[in-house]
């Protein structure tokens, strides 16, 4: 076989300007499949409430908006998309009810994620399903159960969690969506015992591990790619001589599955603050990083052979 | 169903969160400025107010110097902390340029900001041994009558003297900046509250000296008469003094670089900050403020005790070896002269060493960074950026840089050739200059060049004043800022060592390399990975 391109990216956060510029980036890399590595919904809703007048009253990073015309609520729509938040338009009484019922809240934001996902999937159908290029997306721990039925039901989207799929004629691919235990208590959140037990049925599924892919969300413990800042008790960073104090929060159950199988190649999110690449024996292992916030792609392009990584590159945009 | 955090208190519907949702605290103004007074340098720049600005501008009030030299380099630290708000990651200012002007010209202004980075990194570092271990030996050697003192601050001083210690200082860097992060914090840590209380110390002393007794105590340590001829002595070898407004503030916006160079620092790790757009403004302008302070306060209680002339007058001999004196121009010598007392002079000796190497760290660490951000880019081997997997470190990366720095403490003792090719010390400010000229223009443009990340960047990069974007308008400042630098270090030699082919030809030399590596970095990668390096910099429309 010739070299297949792939494109990687995760931790979108629900950034609408990420996932887009992720399919702009298939097209302009000249990718062969694409890759999502988990975490891709967002974070928080921003409620833009009507005000007297016709206007609408909203916050985004601590700035008050205020559009008066459809057009600018709904580039102010667009601008709270794109950097990974969902806007919610409300009536006051409305905002006022979500506020009072927690419950109700909750449904809404779930509601909010799983359109979103729903949306991406239809446009990366849409986009790459004509020219045949195949979208394995996958959640991350930061990502409800809910999510992975938007996912399903397209001829060129699928879901490699706990899945196996041949993204060529020797190259397989498995997902792992779940992390190791995060102060947070994510929904995807395991301890390692049981991280590593999902681990070892995903491996168990590969029929050639040697030039198998891994799409594992969290990265292997103490690898360089999976160093973000100490936080204390109260989640609060902690800081020496003016330097943030760095460790490592990867899982050590990803890291032995590596060590033990020795797979071609693993992709993994997670830290956003770490990204890079490190080998683990003869595997490469890869972290995009993140930046969804800011509305910048970070991804990485992947030139695969048949029994080796020809070459890759972090790329933003 | 996601769990959500409490809603938003009535009449303020800003965000409806997750409970999961990773956000954390930020980390305080404090934690941010404390590193940016470590590239400062409470040390090597609390000396040059005193033993250098005042002598290069005879009459020119050190207070206003260091006030104008302080507000325009706060241009410059906005400048600097929006390139780290709009690219949070390692070498902020040479991911932006390469994604927003251009990657060739980007990685050689990084390239030539590494290398003589490192070379300042070792010229600062043979400070220790010809100048700032010679003056405390000296101070210690006349206050305690111990000849043996002076004679050693003699060889100190010499080449070999620079070489010896220099390189065993440049071991010593080496050797901290491979231990585990947290140690290297703790010692940083250690040296900030060092510095300040070697300051606390000089307040002290210069403080609680009777207001007449300077005279007394130079002439008790420096020899009869000594203090009353120094301003004549001083003018007779050319030292006019000039107390003018527009020469104080055009000594001010030529001597900024020198003193408080350091603050913006934090942008070459804007990654590892958190909330950037906040804490790189905080952090520069507050390390700057405080820095500013400190030395303004010393200029304060110095001039309790001294006349502005006479210090001039010092600081004019200090550097003019024709007069044939020995010139003792630093606070550190005055402070200990009217309150001598050994364990208090031993503090400031020990704060003052420990820091320098402080601040020769934080060179190292940037630099390190830097070179991270050019691995991620794939423009150097990958061997270069391997973290050793005991000490967390990036040996080799730092390796390299100690290397260089060890070159500039050979260029600066002038034992193998004569003089400093490189002048990486002298020509401080000149070399720092042009390798910003690349960043800062792609800042100030950014609104312009790559409005989609404009638009999508956070509210302090997007501020305008009208319409116009505040970081254009800062941007331009801090380049007309820049371009005066360019020039004074060709106008006025004193500020400098003087500009010659010779500088010349190492600043393009550096500046052609880095665009070689990058140009065979590209062709390597392109021939052999089928990977074009040129993806890594390109802008991706969304569909």
């Amino acid at each position: 076989m010739g070299m297949t391109r792939l494109l990687y990216a995760s931790d979108f956060h629900g950034s609408e300007a990420f996932f887009r510029k992720f399919l702009g980036a298939a097209l302009q890399y000249k990718a062969n499949a694409l890759i999502v590595g988990g975490d891709v919904t967002g974070k928080a809703m921003i409620p833009v409430v009507r005000q007297a007048g016709g206007r609408y009253e909203a916050f985004l990073f601590g700035r008050k908006e205020t559009p008066a015309s459809p057009e600018e609520l709904e580039k102010l729509k667009r601008t709270i998309s794109n950097v990974g938040f969902y806007p919610i338009v409300l009536e006051p009484q409305e905002a006022k009810e979500l506020e009072g019922d927690e419950k109700k809240m909750g449904l809404r934001f779930e509601q909010e994620m799983v359109g979103r996902v729903r949306q991406w999937m239809d446009l990366a159908e849409e986009t790459l399903g004509p020219r045949n290029i195949h979208t394995y997306f996958m959640p991350g721990n930061d990502d409800l159960y809910a999510v992975d039925a938007a996912i399903e039901g397209r001829e060129h989207v699928h879901n490699p969690d706990g899945k196996r799929f041949w993204l060529d004629d020797d190259h397989e691919l498995v997902g792992v969506s779940q992390a190791n235990m995060t102060p947070w208590h994510c929904a995807r959140d395991l301890e390692e015992d049981q991280l590593a037990i999902k681990l070892e049925q995903a491996v168990a599924l590969l029929e050639a591990p040697e030039r198998a892919i891994l799409d594992l969300h969290v990265p292997p413990y103490d690898s360089g790619l999976d160093v973000c800042p100490e936080l204390d008790e109260n989640l609060k960073i902690v800081a020496r001589g003016g330097q943030v104090l760095m460790k490592p929060a990867g899982s050590s159950a990803v890291r032995a599955v590596i060590e033990r199988v020795q797979p071609l190649l693993a992709l993994h999110g997670h830290i956003h603050e770490s990204p890079g690449h490190v080998r683990i024996g003869r595997t490469l292992c890869l972290n995009a990083g993140s930046e969804y916030a800011e509305g910048i792609l970070k991804a990485a392009i992947i030139n695969l052979e048949r029994d080796k990584v020809k070459g890759h590159v972090l790329v933003s945009g | 169903m996601a769990e959500m955090a409490a809603p938003a208190a009535a009449g303020e519907r800003k965000l409806y969160a997750r409970k999961s949702s990773g956000l954390i605290r930020t980390i305080g103004v404090f934690g941010a400025m404390v590193f940016g007074v470590h590239c400062i340098s409470l040390s090597s720049s609390g000396l040059i107010p005193y033993s250098w600005i005042a002598g290069i501008w005879p009459g020119s009030s050190i207070i206003g110097v260091l006030t104008v030299a302080a507000i325009f380099c706060l241009f410059h630290a906005y400048t600097y902390a929006t390139i780290g708000a709009t690219m949070p990651r390692s070498a902020a200012d040479y991911t932006l340029a390469s994604r927003v002007l251009s990657p060739p010209l980007a990685f050689a202004a990084s390239w030539t900001l590494v290398i003589f980075s490192a070379m300042v990194a070792g010229s600062l570092i043979a400070w220790i041994p010809s100048t700032v271990v010679p003056t405390l030996m000296r101070t210690m050697g006349i206050v305690f009558s111990n000849p043996g003192l002076v004679q050693l601050a003699g060889w100190s001083a010499s080449s070999m003297g620079i070489v010896v210690i220099g390189t065993i200082c440049t071991l010593i860097t080496f050797v901290l900046m491979i231990l585990p992060t947290r140690t290297i914090v703790r010692i940083l840590e250690i040296g900030f509250f060092l510095g300040l209380l070697a300051w606390v110390i000089l307040y002290f002393q210069l403080g609680t000296a009777p207001a007449d007794s300077f005279p007394a105590a130079w002439d008790r340590f420096m020899g009869a008469g000594s203090y009353e001829g120094r301003i004549a002595l001083a003018q007779q070898n050319g030292m006019v003094i000039n107390p003018n407004v527009a020469v104080m503030t055009l000594a001010g916006l030529i001597m900024g670089f020198w003193v408080f160079y350091g603050y913006y620092i934090p942008t070459f790790f804007a990654g590892e900050v958190k909330q950037a757009e906040t804490t790189l403004l905080a952090g520069s302008w507050s390390s700057l403020i405080v820095t500013w302070a400190i030395f303004v306060l010393a200029a304060v209680l110095l001039q309790r005790l001294v006349p502005l002339e006479w210090i001039a007058a010092e600081s004019f001999l200090g550097q003019t070896p024709a007069a044939g004196v020995t010139a003792m121009p630093w606070i550190t010598f005055y402070a200990a002269i009217v309150k001598p007392s050994f364990i208090l002079v031993l503090i400031v000796a020990i704060a003052w060493v420990y820091t320098l190497i402080n601040l020769a760290q934080t060179y190292f660490f940037y630099c390190s960074r830097i070179i991270f951000a050019w691995s991620f880019d794939r423009l150097i081997p990958e061997f270069v950026s391997w973290v050793h997997p005991k000490l967390h470190s990036p040996i080799w990366a730092i390796l390299i840089i100690t290397i260089i720095a060890e070159i500039g403490v050979i260029d600066t003792s002038g034992l193998l050739w004569p003089g400093s090719v490189m002048g990486a010390q002298l020509n401080f400010v000149f070399f720092a200059v042009c390798t910003m000229f690349v960043p800062v223009i792609a800042m100030t443009l950014f609104p312009y060049l790559k409005k989609d990340l404009f638009e999508n960047a956070s509210a302090m990069v997007r501020r305008k004043i009208g319409k116009v974007p505040v970081i254009t308008i800062v941007g331009s400042i801090t380049l007309a800022y820049m371009t005066w630098m360019v020039i004074a270090s060709f106008l006025f030699p004193a500020v400098g060592g003087g500009i010659n082919a010779t500088k010349l030809g190492v600043l393009a030399g550096l500046v052609v390399t880095g665009l070689i590596v990058f140009y065979v970095a590209r062709a390597y990668r392109l021939k052999n990975e089928g990977i074009d390096l040129n993806w890594t910099f390109q802008s991706v429309p969304p569909v």
